[in-house]
């Protein structure tokens, strides 16, 4: 479960990102996260993926304050969170197989169990059979895909995109969109950010809306 | 524990293969902290040679009793009793005028000089071995024998000896003080070297951290290649300086010939190359950890 209670967000010089935002989210829920360019989508996806901390206010994810917690526990807390990257960050110096191994040898798991689940995340996304291509060999998609077998590969309880569709052509996103829909319905915790979400929401799925660092509408589509 | 092994020896490899890889700059880099490492090492073994020479030389070291020319043989033997008894000394040997006076015939290669003295000018004498070679210990003895009824004169030239030791001594100083500045000089070379590495795997890095890499996680690789780098340092060091000495003994050998003497430099021990490796490894370990500590804590966020 997710909680964000009156959550402010103010880097360092700038202006606020997020003001007051309050909302939860709850164990195996789809969300979507929608707002213009700039509203504090990206700041937000942060907060939850335990990335920075909030100014004022509280963040819970799994029953533990971020705000509260010491720098040193933070990374225990993101290999609980698989994350997907607006730019993918792929690392272009090694194959597909490497680079979805990397969470793994974070995680401490190596040999042949490592091996098992980073091809298991590869079938799922499609592209066991590339597992030894460069990065750099693949379209747009499948390296969008590699992003999300890279961000599943640990069995993470909630996984969270950032605008994981903005540079794909429709079919494409079709395809990445379906894939985030097969996590949820085995249990994960899915929250997407994206300008375009609402055309693809299913009844059930909930929609945060921002605007200006604010959340504007926090509906329940049935 | 496994686990924990597993993931080390993970990154070992990790380490070994990109190293491999880029073995060009591997060696490079080896070479440098090799070369920056030969002057301190080649150093200590000059200076181990010399403290070899100057300790035989202490051995040698023997304090010579003459005794005056009057002297009856009770009186001899009594001198003899009192030497072997003192607890300084370790052994006494007696060396009567004859005994001098033929020694002296067979150094000369003109005996008639010998034969044309009238009587035996030497003294009857004792050679002794002391106990402790301790300077201030040597100037008592020196002193006590003196005082002996019946000496006339007790002869220890050790002042040579002192001035060499003096100037191992201060040649040592300089040594670590060289050593110190070459130490420093290394972990500039390694940090640098690891910065660099880094720089180079930034993205790796930051990424690491977004999904959920420790601090020592990140750092564990770099630790590994300073430590590598130091030690593949230190092995070179110490067979750059096997070299030189080699040559300088090839070199050494038709001069000494010339002299009649068997003079070599040693080889830097087993002893020594694994402290080389060791002191170098750690250097390489401090260097990367402190370069690590500082550039990975500045790329997240």
């Amino acid at each position: 479960m997710i909680t964000f209670d009156n959550v402010t967000k103010r880097y360092p010089g700038s202006h606020e990102a997020l003001t007051n935002v309050s909302f939860s989210i709850n164990d195996g829920e789809l969300v979507y996260v929608t707002g213009h360019s700039g509203a504090g989508k990206s700041t937000l996806l942060k907060l939850m993926a335990a990335i920075e901390r909030p100014t004022n206010g509280a963040v819970i994810i799994n029953q533990q304050n971020i705000a509260k917690l010491k720098s040193s526990s933070l990374p225990f807390v993101r290999r609980n969170i698989g994350m997907v990257f607006q730019d993918h960050k792929l690392l272009f110096d090694r194959n597909c197989y490497h680079n979805v191994a990397l969470p793994l040898a974070i995680n401490g798991i190596i040999g042949a169990e490592a091996g098992k689940r980073i091809r298991a995340a590869l079938d799922k996304v499609g592209l066991l059979s590339k597992e030894k291509a460069m990065p750099i060999t693949l379209s747009g998609g499948e390296q969008q895909r590699l992003a999300i077998a890279r961000a599943v590969v640990s069995r993470p309880s909630i996984l969270i995109a950032d605008e994981p569709t903005g540079n794909l052509d429709r079919d494409y996103a079709t395809d990445i969109m379906q894939l985030f829909g097969a996590f949820q319905q085995v249990g994960v915790t899915v929250i997407v950010a994206t300008h375009d979400a609402l055309g693809k929401v299913s009844p059930q799925d909930k929609v945060l809306k921002l605007g200006h660092g604010r959340l504007i509408d926090t509906e329940v589509k049935i | 524990m496994s686990a924990w092994l597993a993931q080390h020896l993970q990154v070992f490899k990790q380490v070994l293969h990109r190293c491999s890889q880029d073995f060009s700059h591997t060696l490079l880099i080896s070479l440098v902290i090799g070369i920056t490492l030969t002057l301190p090492v080649l150093g200590y073994v000059l200076i181990q040679n010399l403290s070899d020479l100057t300790g035989k030389a202490h051995q040698e070291a023997q304090i010579s009793v003459f005794l005056r020319a009057d002297l009856a043989e009770e009186t001899i033997s009594g001198i003899r009793h009192k030497l072997e008894t003192h607890p300084a000394v370790r052994s006494v040997k007696f060396v009567s005028k004859e005994q001098a006076l033929e020694q002296l015939e067979s150094s000369f290669s003109d005996a008639t000089l010998i034969e044309s003295l009238q009587h035996n000018p030497l003294p009857d004498a004792f050679q002794i071995e002391p106990d402790s070679l301790d300077t201030v210990k040597l100037g008592q003895l020196k002193t006590q024998l003196g005082n002996l009824d019946g000496v006339q004169e007790v002869v220890l030239d050790t002042d040579w000896l002192n001035r060499i030791n003096s100037l191992v001594l201060l040649a040592k100083r300089i040594l670590w003080l060289v050593a110190g500045l070459f130490g420093l000089l290394l972990i500039t070379v390694i940090s640098n070297t690891v910065r660099m590495q880094i720089m180079s795997q930034r993205d790796e890095i930051e990424l690491s951290q977004l999904i959920g890499a420790t601090a020592a996680f990140t750092r564990r690789p770099f630790l590994y290649l300073g430590w590598l780098y130091g030690l593949l340092g230190g092995l070179l060091s110490i067979a750059i300086s096997v070299l030189i000495v080699y040559i300088f003994n090839r070199s050494i050998a038709p001069l000494a010939a010339a002299y009649q003497s068997d003079f070599f430099l040693n080889y830097p021990d087993l002893y020594i190359a694994i402290t080389i490796c060791l002191i170098a490894a750690a250097i390489g370990l401090f260097s990367a950890y402190f370069s690590a500590t500082r550039y990975i804590s500045k790329s997240i966020g």
